[in-house]
Order: structure tokens, then sequence, then C-alpha cells
């Protein structure tokens, strides 16, 4: 039964959550903040839903600046009055807490969820169609937040749970419509349109287009399909997409698209350059300034800065553009450059463009070498003694330098992404007592999003304090200058219309009149809309090449892009000069591209696919990996690029690189930030010691940037710094990486007045340059090795610790319960269980004759589920008593995983009642809350209710035997329960779903030769019964 | 994340020499479960102790204390209400 759609009634609250976020009251959509942290706090609260303490909002947003608590309540205050309203009070907040109750307002993603019920599979067709067309765009699009990482990684664990149910609702919908391929074939090409790279998702349109008689077209499609996947995932397919079949007899061919409703744009629009040629419309008053400010530059009662405020598209680039022209016709130095929204991560990123020549071109070497810092390849034998006071004197002199030979014009544009140094750079040069003379600032803003950034109020309040800025807040055009955008003679109803739906915004204005030079329809689309449109009008080679471009997300090289396109130069550039020609792209300095406005970026980026995003990001990444060795200034764009690709490793490498490279830049903020971003890539790595000396490392650059004057040392970084030594020892890192993090350790305890603490930690400094006890190591060797097998951390690293540990115990002559107990585990990782069985028994026997009670009662518990797999099912029992004997020794109660697996063995063994005995024995493990003995035993009990044709109670114990397996990230459990479930699923519903989620569990393995038997065994279950090839592996790029 | 609550008792008042080496013997083992300490409370009379830590189960949490040697009585899941 389908729900009622989702009205708007007269006030009534509603808000989208995938997409761009969007609020309306009734029809009327409700103007959100510019600020990105403000919308994102609203996207959060009302996905969540639940009450959060203040505290954790800071954390979760406002993490950097240096009053989060005040930042929060700004937020709050912008956001009360659009939601809230005198029937009722959504957003409500205390001293301490904040909550979003939902009252009667209506959520995209809640309605989703009630159209589509508890099972999927049971939803009705119309509830799947509606819920298809509901399921456009990411969740939270355009609110990336890099630099909030704890938001950042929220928000894309939702933006793939949507992507992921959006696919498999499509799916769904294009099984229930198998007989209507007509009907079916949006769905199809939505499926498609959601995930380019699914190779299932092509090879179903091909199929569809056939089946209603278009070989054309599936043939075409096919071709670009097979083109495109083979290009970006590298791999020889898997067999999915198929070439068209013949066409069946008695089916009409049809030659056009007319059926469709997401037809693909194919259109060129050859020859037609973009009307935004570079004409500055109206803007009167402000050329005046401009004249007068330029004139007066060379007179000592000059203006030191000129600054242009106004929003999106309301022509403030021009006007710098404008006056960077009228400068050199007066024959002075203008320097330019612009900031970019990622540039935190790339310190000075705005000052090293500026200067870049005008460094090479200053002939004083002292101060050339203190502005090397600027310049990419620099070494850091340059500067090793500077600080940030000399870099920026050092700037002064550079400015001062140049003006005397000329009037200097400094410009910089979209200061509401200035990084923190370049802020301070700035206010230094436009404050300090001996500024340069003729010399001028011009800056220009988006005055609604500087909220978002502390270093760009700050730094424009402090000039505007000082009287010594003109500030020119940029208007909406008048209806006679919006008339000038159109060519020939429009009438003024024409014109006030067009007036009405821009606001007077030239940009919009300039799009409008594209479409109409184009013949496309302007009226009644939003700037997004008609942007959109133009891109959608080229050709496939162009597209990727702007969709590639919209990824950098900054100006770009050539180069670069070529690189990551394996594009060859000549083709490259080609299609450059049509993006050029049709106003897509312009040409910066220093051989760079940029977009022609940042809106055609962000729209071309929005079209993306969260999966199509990944992957631009990889190989932007890849490409940027070896530039990056030559020019650590790269090292912050290469750690953006690989942690928006997923390559957690690689983000975590970069974001080091940038730290310290932001260290030796004295940008200690940007470094910190930087650190904090890496922290959170590395949670995502696996625990071994290449994470131990990456998590030092990163802890290095936060202590180093945390010791300058205004930045507050947090005394949980030492607690965390003394949990990453002791942890990178454990792992085997003993040498100088584990001595420097003492020896920070111990400067912090000498800087508390904590004398003893410090000795301490010098103490440990030195211990790790004396070589180790070879008893104290075999033993730490032997507990590492097995405790990494028991988390499945990383279990390569655990066998050559546990090799390590038998050669050492082999010349010691000595037996040791871990590292039998690690033998063991290796064994049945291995699928040997006959060798686990003994190993863990020796291991048994060792803890016996120790009296170490946990361990025997743990090496107890394996030989109890090993006994089990080897399915010597009557002999469980036994074991479970003597577990339930030690515990009763130790003071405990029964065991409840002894009597789960004492329960589960009668279950197997058949044995009446079993199976009701099983309920209370997991109901204990559930309160005991121990995840991994659940996840275990559950997918025991699916697995013989799988093979006794107990489908759903198989599935039912699978899919909690899921969800802790997750919980716990155990990637043996979750393979087999992810496999059970398929088989489950197969067995009373179509084989399509389960073999989307067997290959979609497939890819996600990094290597599926270094998997336990017991995963492969299911897994190998799972796709022979569901005929899926193996994919082809490749090395991670 | 789960929170995760200890609850420990002593039968005669540790020193802070004592809760230092407890600390340092629990703490290798918290990255390789992980386990995060979050905070502790000790009783006036020290001979009560509640210590807090996110993990992903409390089972992973007793380990951490088991393998440590440190001695606890419960340790149990829970939400935090403020």
């Amino acid at each position: 039964m389908a729900l009622t759609p989702p009205k708007h009634a007269a006030g009534q609250l509603s808000v989208r959550l995938l997409g761009e976020i969007r609020v309306q009251r009734g029809n009327e959509v409700v103007e959100l903040p510019a600020s990105k942290r403000t919308r994102g706090l609203l996207g959060f609260l009302v996905a969540t839903a639940a009450t959060h303490s203040r505290q954790a909002l800071c954390d979760l947003l406002w993490e950097g600046p240096d009053d989060p608590r005040a930042a929060l309540r700004w937020s709050l205050t912008k956001l009360r009055p659009l939601v809230n309203d005198a029937a009722f009070e959504h957003l409500i907040a205390d001293r301490e807490h904040v909550s979003f109750l939902l009252g009667k307002a209506q959520v995209d993603t809640g309605y989703i969820s009630k159209l589509l019920g508890d099972a999927l599979e049971k939803a009705a067709l119309a509830n799947l169609e509606e819920a298809s067309s509901l399921l456009q765009g990411e969740f939270l699009d355009g609110l990336d937040l890099p630099s909030c990482y704890r938001f950042h990684h929220w928000c894309l664990a939702e933006r793939e749970r949507w992507g992921a149910l959006r696919q498999r609702v499509l799916l769904l919908t294009l099984e229930k419509l198998g007989d209507d391929p007509d009907r079916a074939l949006p769905f199809a090409r939505a499926m498609v349109a959601a995930d380019p790279l699914s190779e299932m998702s092509h090879g179903r349109l091909v199929v569809l287009l056939t089946k209603l008689g278009r070989r054309r077209d599936a043939q075409e499609h096919y071709a670009y399909a097979r083109d495109m996947l083979q290009r970006e995932m590298g791999a020889a397919l898997v067999g999915e997409l198929k070439p068209p079949a013949a066409v069946p007899h008695g089916v009409k061919p049809m030659s056009s698209d007319k059926n469709e409703s997401l037809p693909i744009a194919q259109e060129s629009v050859a020859g037609s350059p973009h009307p935004a040629e570079r004409r500055l419309v109206g803007r009167l008053n402000e050329k005046q300034t401009i004249l007068t400010v330029l004139d007066a530059l060379n007179g000592n009662d000059s203006s030191r800065a000129l600054l242009f405020l106004g929003e999106l598209g309301i022509g403030k680039s021009r006007l710098l553009e404008y006056t960077a022209a009228l400068a050199a016709e007066k024959k002075f130095r203008v320097l330019s450059a612009r900031c970019f929204e990622a540039e935190a991560v790339r310190p000075y990123g705005c000052w090293a463009d500026a200067l870049g020549s005008a460094i090479a071109e200053f002939s004083d070497d002292s101060i050339r070498s203190d502005l090397g810092l600027f310049l990419p390849r620099f070494e850091t034998s340059t500067n090793d003694e500077g600080s940030r006071t000399r870099l920026f004197a050092a700037v002064a002199t550079l400015l001062a330098s140049i003006a005397k030979q000329s009037p200097l014009v400094l410009m910089i544009d979209d200061l509401q992404w200035i990084d923190e140094g370049s802020s301070s750079l700035l206010h230094y040069i436009l404050r300090a007592s001996d500024r340069p003379q003729r010399f001028l600032f011009v800056g220009a803003a988006r005055a609604d999003e500087m909220e978002d950034n502390p270093w760009c109020k700050r730094v424009v309040s402090a000039l505007a304090q000082d009287g010594a800025v003109k500030r020119m807040t940029l208007l909406p055009l008048q209806a006679s200058e919006a008339a000038q955008f159109f060519e020939g003679n429009v009438d003024s109803d024409y014109v006030a219309v067009a007036l009405k739906e821009s606001g007077g915004n030239p940009l919009f204005l300039t799009e409008m009149a594209s479409a109409d030079q184009q013949g496309r329809q302007s009226s009644g689309h939003d700037l997004d809309a008609l942007i959109s449109d133009r891109i959608a009008r080229l050709n496939n080679h162009e597209r990727d090449l702007i969709i590639f471009a919209s990824a950098t997300a900054r100006d770009f090289k050539p180069e670069l892009l070529g690189a990551a396109m394996e594009l060859p130069e000549l083709q490259l550039m080609e299609r450059i000069d049509q993006l050029e020609r049709r106003g897509f792209l312009k040409s910066g300095g220093d051989g760079r591209l940029d977009f022609t406005h940042d809106l055609i970026r962000q729209t071309t980026y929005r079209s993306l696919s969260q999966s199509r995003r990944r992957l631009i990001h990889r190989q932007i990444a890849r490409a940027l990996d070896e530039a990056t060795k030559l020019d650590p200034s790269l090292a912050g764009e290469l750690a953006f690029h690989a942690g928006a690709a997923g390559d957690h490793g690689l983000a975590v490498r970069a974001s080091i690189a940038a730290g310290e490279y932001g260290l030796r830049l004295f940008a200690n903020r940007a470094a910190l930030d930087i650190a904090d971003r890496g922290l959170g890539h590395l949670a995502q790595l696996p625990v071994d010691s290449d994470r131990a000396r990456a998590h030092l490392a990163l802890l290095k650059v936060k202590v180093f940037a945390s010791a300058s004057p205004g930045i507050h040392m947090k005394p949980e970084v030492f607690e965390e710094l003394q949990q990453a030594v002791e942890a990178a020892e454990l792992l085997g890192v003993r040498d100088g990486d584990a001595a420097l993090g003492w020896h920070m350790i111990s400067w912090w305890n000498q800087q508390s007045n904590n004398t003893d603490k410090a000795q301490q930690a010098i103490l440990r400094a030195e211990l790790l340059t004396r070589p180790l006890d070879p008893l104290i190591r075999v033993q730490q060797l032997a507990n590492t090795g097995r405790c990494l097998l028991e988390v499945e951390g990383d279990v390569g690293r655990a066998r050559s610790f546990l090799r390590e540990a038998e050669e050492i115990a082999t010349r010691l002559e000595k037996s040791f319960v871990e590292l039998d107990w690690g033998r063991g585990l290796v064994a049945r990782w291995d699928g040997d269980l006959a060798k686990a069985q003994e190993s863990m028994r020796r291991a048994l026997t060792l803890a016996r004759l120790r009296e170490d009670r946990w361990r025997e009662m743990e090496c107890l518990v394996w030989i109890a589920k090993i006994t089990n797999e080897i399915g010597q099912t009557t002999e469980v029992g036994a074991i479970c008593d003597e577990i339930d004997t030690i515990t009763a020794r130790i003071g405990d109660g029964p065991a409840p995983v002894a009597d789960a697996l004492r329960t589960l063995a009668l279950m197997q063994n058949h044995v009446p009642n079993a199976e009701r005995q099983l309920k209370p024995a997991l109901a204990a493990l559930r309160t005991l809350d121990d995840k991994a003995q659940l996840a275990y035993i559950l997918n025991q009990i699916a697995i013989f209710h799988l093979d006794n044709g107990n489908l759903e109670y198989s599935n039912i114990a699978a899919t909690e035997a899921l969800a802790a397996a997750q919980a716990i990230n155990r990637n043996t459990e979750i393979i087999v329960a992810s496999s059970i479930l398929a088989l489950a699923t197969a067995g009373v519903d179509s084989k399509g779903k389960s073999r989307g989620n067997i290959e979609a569990l497939l890819h996600r393995q990094d290597d599926l030769s270094l998997l336990s038997a017991r995963a492969h065994t299911f897994l190998h279950r799972a796709q022979k019964e569901l005929e899926i090839p193996t994919p082809v592996q490749t090395v991670a790029l | 994340m789960s929170r995760i609550i200890v609850e420990r008792n002593f039968d005669s008042p540790p020193s802070e020499d004592d809760l230092n080496a407890a600390a340092i013997r629990e703490r290798p083992c918290l990255a390789a479960y992980g386990v995060a300490w979050r905070r502790s409370v000790l009783s006036t009379d020290r001979l009560r102790m509640i210590c807090e830590y996110e993990a992903p189960d409390a089972e992973s949490v007793r380990k951490v204390h088991r393998e440590a040697g440190n001695l606890f009585d419960r340790a149990w899941p829970g939400e935090v209400i403020e």
C-alpha cells in the first residue's frame, strides 16, 4: 500500500537531506545561512533527531576555532528562526544540550524509510518507484567539511548508507518491472547514473535497450560502458556487461529515445562561445572608486586596502580583473592569487601563488633564502633557523622593494577561504609600521560565508577598525544593466522577469543569456539548473575532462589532469581549448587553469555519484603522489585527494608530510589541522607497526605545532602520545620513533612540573636503546601476534611476530602459553583444524601449569569452537563443563559462552528442545556484550538452519551475527554472515539481490588470498551456489 | 563504539603507584583491542573505582583487564545521561 505522498501543508516544515539540504515551509523555500558548518549542524540535528551535548556538537564541527561554544551559539541563533515558529519549536537548546524535535516536520529520509518499511523485499512496486524518485542526490551534498573530521566521516558513512539503499531500491524496482522494459528503462538509467562504475548496472541497461528493440542504442552504450569501465577500473570486466543480443523476432526496432525520462545528453554546442565574455556591466561607482584609489597610489595619502564583498556570482572577481587591467595600464606591478576552499591544506597557498614569480626576480640572496619556503622543491636546509616573524618580514621587504620600482597592487580573491597563515601574513603586511609604500591590497570575499572562517573574519574586522580600508558591498544590478546581458532588442517585460528570477545576479543573468542564445529554456530554472543543463550538453570527452577538473578542488596544471586521466597531451589540449571557448575554464598564471566560476566546479562535482568521486580522487592522488616527492607543498593536496578516495594509508602518509611542511613554514594551525585529519584516517587502518609509527609521527606534528604562543596545548595529546608509544613498543617499534615519543612525554611532564614522571619517561626512552631481555621479547612478540590474530588486525604481521618468537623460544628451550595459543590460531586461520586443536591443547596445559586461569579459560573456549568446527560436536559439552569449572574456581558464575557452545552442539546433534535452550544462553551473551562470541555462535546457528532448509531462521540468526561482527570489525564472521544471508535470501527470493551483495562483498576485499579459511569456505559456497565468478584483483593504486 | 563502565573494588586502598602501574599494564592492550580509556572515578576512601572506556563491546574491555592482570568486578555497556 502506498503512503500518502509528502504534502507541504501551509507553514509545515519539511527538510530535504538527500541532495543539497533544503528547508521548506509549506511550498516556500527557506533561505539557509551560507555558513557550511551551520548547514551541516542543521543536517546533523535533523538526521539524528536526538539530543546532543553542546560539547559533542562543538567537537563535531568547531574543534579548530578559538571559541567553539560561541560559534555553535551563533549557528543556533541563525537556525532557530528558520525552523521554529509559534506553533512548534523544533530546535530546542538549553545550556548543555541541543535537540531537534521532528514533530510534524516532514523529512525526506524518514518518508523514504516509511515507504520501504522494515523489509525492502516486501515493499510494493508503487512505493519502490516513489522511493527511487526521492533517492536522488548524495546525502547533504556539498557539505564536505574535511577539516571537521568527525562530521566528515559521519557524513561519508551516511552517504554510503543512502547510496547503497538507492542501489538496492533501484535494483529491486528493476527486477519487479522485469516484464515491462519500457517502464524499467528510466530506473536502469538512474542506476547507471548513481553508480557509473557498476558493470552490472550497465549490463542491465544494455539488456533493456535490446529488449526494447533499440539495438543501435544498446550497442553504443555497450561500447561506451566497456571502454569506460576498463579505463577507470583498470581491470578486466567480470562478464556482467555483454554485447547486445540479436533483436528478438517480432520486436519493432526503435530509433529514438523519446520514451525515456532520463536521457543522456549528447548534444554538442560546436562553435558557440559562451557569452560570458569578460565585460563588466554596470558598477559605475565601484569603477570610479577603483580609479581614484589607483590614481592616489603614487601619492602619500593612499588607501591601504580595497575590499569587495557580496554574494556568489555578484561580480567581485570581475571587479578584481578590472582593477588588474587598469593597474597594468598604468604600468603598476600586479600580483594576484585566489584562495580555495580546500586551501587549509596548503599553508600560505595564496601568498605562494602571488609571490612566485616576484621571488625569483628578487636579487637579495638572504631574503630569497627566507622566502624559498614559498617556492616548490625547497629543501629543509634552505632555512631551518627561521621564525614566522622573519618570514613575514622577508615578505614585507620583498613587497617594499617591488613597490620602490613601481606602485604595487596585491589582489587576493575568495578571502572567505583564506588559511590561518595567509591571514596572519596579510594582517602583518597591512598593519606593520614599516609596511610598503605605494602598495595597495585589493581583496574580495563572500560576506555571508566569512562566518565559517575565523581567520578571514579577523583580518577583515582588523582592517575595518583601522579605517584604512574601503569596503564596497556589491548590490544586485538594475533593470537597465540587466538588459545589457541579452543580445538584440529584448523587451522590458522580458528583462523584468529575468531580473526577478536572477535577483540581479550577473552570473545568473549570464547563464540565462547563454541559454537564450542556444535556444534553451532559461525562465523558471535556478542558477544551478542552468549550469547543469550547459554541462549536460558537452560531449562525453569534454564532460569527462571537466569532471576530473572539478575534483581537483582548486586551479590545476593541465599535466596533472593528463596524468590522472592518462590522456595524451594533444587530446588533453584540444579538450581544454574547447572548454575554454565554451566559457567553462580560463587560463590563470603559471600555466594553470581554473573554472570561470566556482559554481561551475561545484555543480559539476555534485553531479557525480560518491563512488565516481572516490575513483577520480584516487586517480588524482596517484598522479600527485609522484609530484609530491619533488614538491612537498603538494602534500596537503595529496592528503585531501587520498582522503576523499578512501585511501586511508596514503592519506595518513600525506598528512604527516603536509604537517611537517606546515611546521617548516611556521603554519602551526594548519599543521595541527592536517594532523587531526590524519588521525581521523589513521583510525581506519589496521593495528600494526606501520600504523603505530604513523600515529607517533602525527602526534609529533601536533606536539610541535602546539608549542607556539597562542595555541593551547591539550593534556589529552600527551595521554594519547603515551598510549601510542606504548602500543608502538608492543608492536615492535623500539627505535628512535618510540624514543622521541618518550622524550616528548618527558618534556611535557617537565613543563607540568611533574619531575617524577618526566624521569620515568626519560628512563623509558633510554630502555629502548638497550637490547631487550630475550625472555620478555618472546613474550611480547607472541602476545602481540596472538592478539592481532584474535582481533584480525594484521595477520601477516602476526605470523612474522610469532615466527620470530618461535625462533627465540627454540634458542631459549622454553615453552610459552601465548606462543602455542598463537600457533593454534594461525593453524585455524589456515584451515588446519587438527593442528589448531593440538596447539591449543598444548597452550591449555601450559596455562594450567602456570595456574593462569584466564588463559586456561580462553584456550578452552577456542578448543570448544575448533572441536565444533571439526564436527566432533559430541565432545563439546565436556569441554564446556571444564570452562564452567574454571569460572567457578575464579568466583564467576557459569560462563554464558560455555552455555551457548554446549547448547549449540546439542542442537547440531538434533537433541530435542536444544534450540529453545539456546535463547537464554544467547540472551546472556547479549547482556554480557560479548559481540565476538555472539557473532560466532549466531553464525553457527545460521549454518545449521541453512543446511537443514530453515531459511527464515537462518536469515534471522545471520542478520544479528552480521551486525555484531560489524560492530567489532571481525572480517571473517562478517563474510560468513553475509554469505549465509545471501544463500538464505536466494532460497526464498530472486537470486539477483544475493548475487549483488556477494559481488559487493568480493569487491570490498583488498586481497582475497588474505582471508581466513573459514571466510573462504563460506564465500566459495555462496559464489558456487549463486554462480558468481571471482573478480580479477588488481594491486591497490 | 559503546561506552563501557568497569567497576572495581579494592581490599586495601591502592597507592598512586599501584594505579599508575595498572594503567601502564593495560595501555598496550587498549590499542590492540580498539579500546579507549575516557576517565576514572576513585571513591574518597580509595576502595572503589569506576572506569569509563569507549570500546566495540564490553568483552574487549574485559580482555584488556584480564591480559593486564588488573582485577575488576563487572564491566557493562551503558549510556550517559546528563
